[in-house]
């Protein structure tokens, strides 16, 4: 995981001369987190890689107007889950995307439960969609990328504690959001 | 906190993650690289400078019309500009209160953000000395949300156990949040 803390990047990225290398770290730092939030998705590898380009595209040519006002990856978060969103919404979309094959199999394969392991996956996605904006971000890299709080605080540059309670509000949410939906 | 994770992984088997292909960040980040080069250098490029087209008399007149219409243009828009100014001051003029009434509205708004920070300051203290993890913010946030625990019950946190106050700021947060859950 890289050191480089946001404020360090987002200078770099203001300026002309430093932009390209900013940009560089930046995308060492999200990319990997950014990657599987797509991936997990979209399933397909192709797709979630034309929408990891249009995310860092968008964030390489719009991050003067990063207004500070929440951590830089959740700014980077929110454009990839719009262009996620956007991507599904389209009609050429819903034509192609397809589930990988592997994890298809795999988690039909895998429900034992009375309901089958991709519906209660999804019931899972639409909860998470439903949380605030930060829970969201904390669930995804805590619960699905088994990252840990340190790790995580880097990340979003805030202290272990309120990832805690954002993690525990958000599985609580979960819950309750799982029975309704 | 584990054990609810633990609870959610029951309920379902979570998917295995794929692979992503090999390599495949780092290929990415230098394609990303790459492709944001070209753009860098586009934007550097001067544009051409604008040749200064040969006027004839009949595009000056043009320009002479269109110059007096640009002026009554902003001429109204000075006017309109003018008469809502008026309007404005007429309506503050209207709704000042010269007489000193007993129910100025300036003394009944309340300040409670800084009048519950002050009453909270003893409590943000102790949980800031147990709960390093929170932050001051935080700590007002879900403290100042709840009059019961701060005004009503004037619980001694001296007396608290640090993991007893950390499940009251979180069961303090659910409270808030519950609302929210009832909305959706």
């Amino acid at each position: 995981m890289s050191l480089t803390t946001d404020s360090e990047i987002l200078s770099l990225c203001l300026k002309e001369d430093t932009k390209k290398e900013g940009f560089r770290l930046l995308m060492e730092k999200f990319q990997e987190p950014i990657y599987w939030q797509i991936r997990r998705q979209i399933k397909n590898h192709d797709d979630t890689n034309d929408i990891m380009q249009n995310t860092f595209l968008k964030v390489y040519q719009n991050i003067e107007n990063f207004r500070n006002d929440s951590a830089l990856y959740t700014w980077v978060f929110r454009i990839a889950r719009n262009e996620t969103l956007n991507f599904l919404n389209s009609a050429s979309s819903r034509r192609t995307v397809d589930l990988d094959p592997v994890l298809f199999e795999e988690s039909a394969m895998s429900s034992s439960y009375s309901i089958p392991g991709h519906l209660i996956e999804q019931k899972l996605m639409r909860a998470v969609e439903l949380l605030p904006e930060k829970q969201q971000v904390v669930f995804t890299l805590k619960y699905f990328e088994d990252k840990k709080y340190t790790e995580i605080a880097e990340l979003l540059g805030t202290s272990e504690g309120a990832l805690k309670a954002s993690y525990h509000h958000a599985v609580k949410k979960i819950k309750e959001l799982m029975k309704i939906i | 906190m584990e054990e609810e994770k633990d609870e959610i992984l029951s309920n379902f088997k979570k998917t295995p993650r794929p692979e992503a292909p090999k390599d495949y960040f780092k290929n990415f980040q230098t394609k990303m690289l790459n492709e944001v080069t070209p753009e860098d250098k586009k934007k550097k490029v001067s544009p051409p400078k604008p040749v200064q087209p040969q006027v004839s008399e009949k595009e000056e007149n043009t320009d002479a019309a269109g110059s007096e219409i640009q002026f009554n243009i902003k001429y109204l828009y000075y006017t309109i500009g003018v008469a809502a100014a008026v309007a404005l001051v007429f309506f503050a003029v209207k709704n000042l209160d010269f007489g000193g009434s007993k129910e100025a509205p300036a003394q009944v708004v309340e300040t409670p953000e800084v009048v519950q920070e002050d009453t909270l300051q003893p409590y943000i203290e102790y949980v800031e000395d147990h709960l390093t993890d929170y932050t001051t913010e935080e700590i007002i946030d879900v403290l100042a949300d709840n009059e019961d625990f701060t005004v009503e019950q004037k619980v001694d946190l001296t007396e608290v156990s640090s993991s007893d106050v950390e499940n009251y700021v979180l069961d303090a947060y659910d409270d808030i949040e519950e609302e929210i859950i009832d909305e959706l």
